[in-house]
């Protein structure tokens, strides 16, 4: 039987990686990403009695994102806004080529998403980086699955605008 | 289906998570609108190079701090170096996986697919999954030759799926020839069977094992991504000519 510390290393700590990196994505710096991401570790650590499911990852990235989105209002003043859509939108207006897509520069794709507002940057971050299913997604950002899939439809729509004046 | 609706249901096809019926719709006209499918590629493309953006990494002070305060090897002095931090986690997941393969494999007589799982697995813990790391195709391929009997070519799949290398394995006591591909995180492992081979699709425990039969040959791609990557995976290699 393992040790309360060994199963916290285990389900949670493994994913201390994972927390920077959504922390990164929400915050934009390395510095509050790291203190974010030590914070939610930290309260995941002092809660860990009451998790109760198999999924560590998702339940740690719920944590993540509330301590972001905290930073991130203590920063701005004002609270971040959540966007409601019920619509899923084409990805593409005209139909860019596929190779011009691929010859993009990693850096001004990182840029795109960088300067998607949060709602939309969160669900890209979740599907392209951390691989979560919409059911995953829906768990850490607290919406429904529809939402996730009309929200990813329309991230996906605004990189493609923002990155097709690059391509072209 | 219409032009217009399977380009509004393009994002979630991309990512496996239409109903069945839906799926295949979009699938079916996919295959017969020129234009569609080029909208598809373009978005596979696009999602390609938003997965190709490299990770942000934390620092190294970030990695000790959360070794020391939580690791149960506290007592121990502070880690110096990141390479602490991957042995430590490497040596946790090793463990579960060994202690899973055990279970699995040593209770019951081996299956074929359970063969392929276990030497997954192994090639993970290992961290042996490569004989020849290259994703040339002009070089795996021919490092096979005179080692197996089949002749596969390991295409490589970028960005979605890249090449690894490749690795000879042993299943059911003969030499085989496995690509090994890349996926985010997870690697693909495909082996390449000769027809004779006995197998069906399923899973274990978490891991995916798709098998198709093409060229006399069979197929059978094995990782822990989910099924619908699979799926594309499958797609992707069959659509290659040389």
């Amino acid at each position: 039987m393992r040790s309360e510390r060994e199963q916290f290393e285990w389900h949670v700590l493994r994913h201390a990686d994972a927390a920077y990196g959504l922390a990164r994505w929400l915050v934009g710096n390395d510095g509050d990403a790291e203190d974010v991401a030590q914070e939610a570790i930290m309260k995941a650590y002092q809660a860990f009695s009451k998790f109760r499911g198999t999924d560590g990852k998702a339940w740690l990235l719920t944590i993540v994102r509330n301590q972001s989105f905290r930073h991130l209002e203590r920063r701005r003043a004002r609270a971040v806004e959540p966007l409601e859509e019920d619509l899923l939108v084409p990805i593409f207006e005209e139909t860019p080529e596929a190779a011009l897509i691929r010859a993009l520069d990693a850096e001004r794709v990182r840029k795109a998403v960088e300067e998607l507002p949060e709602a939309y940057r969160e669900v890209i971050v979740l599907r392209e980086f951390e691989d979560m299913s919409y059911a995953e997604i829906a768990g850490v950002i607290g919406s429904p699955p529809g939402t996730v899939m009309s929200r990813l439809s329309r991230a996906r729509a605004m990189l493609a605008k923002s990155l097709a004046e690059v391509a072209r | 289906m219409t032009c217009p609706e399977v380009r509004r249901w393009l994002s979630p096809y991309l990512d496996g998570e239409l109903d069945l019926a839906t799926d295949d719709q979009v699938r079916t006209h996919l295959r017969e609108c020129a234009d569609c499918q080029a909208q598809y590629e373009s978005a596979l493309a696009l999602r390609g190079s938003v997965r190709a953006v490299p990770s942000f990494e934390p620092s190294a002070e970030f990695r000790d701090k959360m070794l020391n305060r939580f690791s149960t090897d506290s007592q121990a002095a502070p880690a110096k170096s990141v390479n602490r931090f991957s042995t430590l986690w490497g040596f946790v997941a090793g463990v579960a996986v060994c202690t899973l393969a055990f279970v699995l494999f040593f209770g019951a007589r081996p299956s074929l697919r359970g063969e392929l799982v276990a030497s997954h697995m192994r090639a993970q813990l290992a961290n042996h999954m490569l004989d020849v790391p290259s994703s040339d195709r002009h070089t795996v391929k021919p490092w096979f030759s005179g080692r197996v009997q089949t002749a596969a070519t390991p295409w490589d799949l970028k960005p979605d799926f890249p090449l690894l290398g490749g690795r000879l394995d042993l299943v059911d006591g003969q030499p085989v020839e496995v690509f090994v591909y890349g996926h985010g995180a997870h690697t693909i492992d495909l082996f390449v069977l000769p027809s004779s081979a006995k197998l069906g699709d399923s899973s274990i425990r978490g891991f995916h094992v798709r098998t198709w039969v093409q060229d006399g040959l069979i197929y059978a791609a094995v990782s822990d991504v989910d099924e619908p990557q699979l799926v594309r995976f499958e797609e992707l290699y069959q659509a290659q000519k040389p």
